[in-house]
């Protein structure tokens, strides 16, 4: 874990980049970059000892960022593009003059996703070096952006001589923002809502917990930043299926979940891990416990009935 | 760069635009022994210093390989260079035009070194030339999402990405697109103009696509399309000699993206029925659909019209030329 740095972390008021900048703010300064639309958030973020600075992706102006961080996580991205042109334009370009703005960095992490990988069996576990050209099937511009950003940030790190990380992101969950697919899935068990799965096979993903991610990204993910870039899966260590954990999560609070094939959902992938781990490690959270214990926290009571059957109250 | 007065009773200086469009310039094309670069180089090697940067492979110390002599003979002034590693030692850093159409064709397998050389390598060869008035970034229509009508003009703002995956270059959608953004970061980064060609089909040359297939027409090879119909927007390479001025003149911060095709519309079922009606051969087209594949690759001219004006060659005549060539010669001969 890295400390009495200047840290910025980009798009920190959301679910990926929230508890990574608050475990950084313990030890480090950080500030957080993000558009800021829920007001709020900044306040929250100060409460933290995070200094909020409102910045947009998109923009050209970038006279808010001091340009002497040590340490970057860039998280930031517009998701919800309509326009593919428009998603390069902000979530490439932008992620490229971010770096141009941070260049006397010691290490740069660009949290990208698994969505660019191209679509293989269910259980394929995807490994940094398969193809690329994926379809997300509720995002259509998300993964041309992140491919396209990936192009820019891999050329940045060479054209800058800044050390870069590249993380794929696969599911993170936790207490930050939404959530994550675990909490949303729950949320819909508990509304009696059916979950939407893919017609004919499964959603596997490698969920990861934010306990994980905030430890990854607060220094070993900066320690193997180079340039050229490194590019590296940024998974959990177990792969699991939606139908299993949220079966796992509804046993738990005596609720059985109802499943519903649709031809849009989230979809997911299994992560090769090889190279995260030889490179920092393995996870410490394993998808059970972090999903028990965040559904506990996030639902207070959630599971109190069916640990009242079994401990015969 | 100077500009011919237009005046309408000045047929000379139009057709000096035609010829020399652009003179006196210091001009960077990279991957310069390619089927479009070449021809390119060696129109503006007439009133310009032109250096034609590639990696020569066959070249040794001492030694020019016979590439590199040809493009000295044609006024081309040869230089190595490696742009997926970066490496631009022997290379000028004060060129006025940069015309980038180095890129590595690659397999699925090969996308990571695909992704170095189009992606890093743009970027890593423009920041080298960032001085320059105008950089032309060659880039290709495989870009665009496939779309399911044959008949579909793809326009600048259509869907990216899920693209082509031709046989050949499966890699082509993820490492162009790199080599767009690329591009699109330098040019706001360096506050360098950039203008972005998405090519498809070009005319005109006997390596050119229609070329192939009159070829496969006189051998009685089959010749495999995803679709009948299968249109394509070919441009004749004397047109894009005329329009390089106007798109060089037109590179913006950010940079201005463009579709490179022509002005009409032509299926590969229509230029194999001429070949065979020439050549009194009974063409041989198979459709053979590749999955992801589009069924047409014909692109939308109104921004490059906008920009350009119309193009001068007819696709009939554009063929027909190509035809006495191909028939001149031996009809067996293959283009290098």
């Amino acid at each position: 874990m890295i400390s009495d740095k200047k840290v910025l972390v980009t798009g920190a008021t959301g679910q990926i980049a929230r508890p990574i900048a608050e475990r950084l703010a313990e030890d480090n300064e950080v500030w957080c970059a993000a558009r800021f639309s829920r007001p709020e958030a900044a306040a929250e973020l100060e409460a933290l000892g995070i200094v909020p600075c409102r910045w947009d992706l998109g923009s050209d102006d970038f006279s808010m960022l001091p340009t002497d961080f040590t340490h970057v996580v860039h998280a930031a991205a517009l998701m919800a593009a309509e326009e593919h042109d428009e998603a390069v334009r902000v979530n490439a370009e932008g992620a490229g003059m971010l770096m141009q703005h941070c260049r006397s960095a010691e290490a740069f992490v660009f949290v990208s996703s698994f969505c660019l990988y191209q679509k293989q069996a269910p259980d394929h576990p995807y490994a940094e070096v398969d193809p690329l050209g994926g379809n997300a099937t509720y995002a259509s511009s998300y993964p041309v952006s992140k491919i396209a950003a990936e192009g820019a940030v891999r050329a940045a790190a060479r054209m800058l001589e800044l050390p870069t990380t590249i993380a794929r992101m696969n599911v993170g969950y936790g207490m930050s923002s939404w959530g994550g697919l675990p909490v949303m899935y729950f949320d819909k068990m508990l509304r009696g809502e059916p979950i939407s799965v893919p017609v004919g096979y499964d959603n596997i993903s490698s969920p990861i917990a934010e306990t994980d991610i905030a430890e990854q990204a607060g220094g070993p993910l900066f320690d193997i930043a180079s340039s050229p870039a490194t590019i590296v899966n940024w998974a959990g260590d177990d792969p699991v299926s939606e139908r299993q954990f949220c079966d796992y999560l509804g046993g738990l609070a005596g609720i059985t979940p109802t499943y519903v094939e649709s031809e849009v959902t989230f979809d997911c992938f299994v992560s090769d891990n090889t190279r995260r781990r030889e490179l920092i490690g393995p996870c410490q959270t394993s998808w059970k416990d972090g999903m028990r214990r965040t559904i506990e926290a996030r639902f207070p009571g959630a599971f109190d009935a069916s640990d009242g059957e079994k401990s015969g109250r | 760069m100077p500009r011919m007065e237009r005046r309408a009773d000045d047929e000379l200086a139009l057709e000096r635009k035609a010829m020399h469009v652009i003179s006196g310039e210091k001009i960077l094309v990279t991957g310069v022994t390619g089927m479009v670069a070449r021809p390119l180089a060696e129109f503006l090697a007439a009133e310009n210093e032109v250096w034609g940067g590639a990696r020569f492979s066959g070249s040794t110390a001492g030694a020019e390989s016979s590439v590199e002599e040809d493009l000295r003979a044609s006024g081309i002034r040869p230089v190595s260079i490696d742009v997926g590693a970066g490496r631009f030692d022997d290379l000028p850093d004060d060129f006025t035009y940069v015309l980038h159409l180095a890129w590595m064709r690659a397999d699925i397998a090969h996308l990571s070194e695909a992704l170095r050389t189009n992606a890093e390598g743009t970027g890593l060869l423009l920041q080298h030339c960032r001085r320059a008035k105008a950089s032309l970034v060659m880039s290709s229509t495989a870009v665009y999402s496939a779309n399911p009508d044959p008949w579909h003009l793809f326009t600048e703002d259509d869907p990216l990405g899920q693209g082509p995956t031709g046989q050949t270059a499966q890699s082509s959608p993820a490492s162009k697109l790199g080599t767009e953004v690329v591009a699109r970061f330098c040019a706001r980064a360096f506050d360098m103009p950039v203008t972005i060609a998405r090519l498809n089909t070009f005319s005109g040359t006997t390596s050119s696509f229609p070329a192939m297939h009159i070829r496969a027409v006189l051998n009685d090879a089959a010749i495999p399309a995803p679709n009948d119909p299968n249109p394509h927007s070919p441009i004749d390479v004397e047109d894009m000699k005329i329009q390089l001025e106007s798109l060089l003149d037109a590179a913006s911060t950010p940079a201005l993206i463009t579709n490179w095709c022509g002005d009409e519309v032509v299926t590969s079922q229509d230029w194999v029925r001429e070949a065979s009606r020439l050549s009194g051969k009974q063409g041989q087209l198979l459709v053979s659909p590749v999955p992801g594949s589009p069924p047409g690759a014909a692109g939308d001219p109104t921004l490059r019209r906008s920009i350009t004006g119309p193009c001068q060659v007819k696709f009939a005549d554009s063929f027909a030329r190509l035809y006495e060539q191909l028939t001149d010669v031996q009809p067996t001969k293959t283009a290098d």
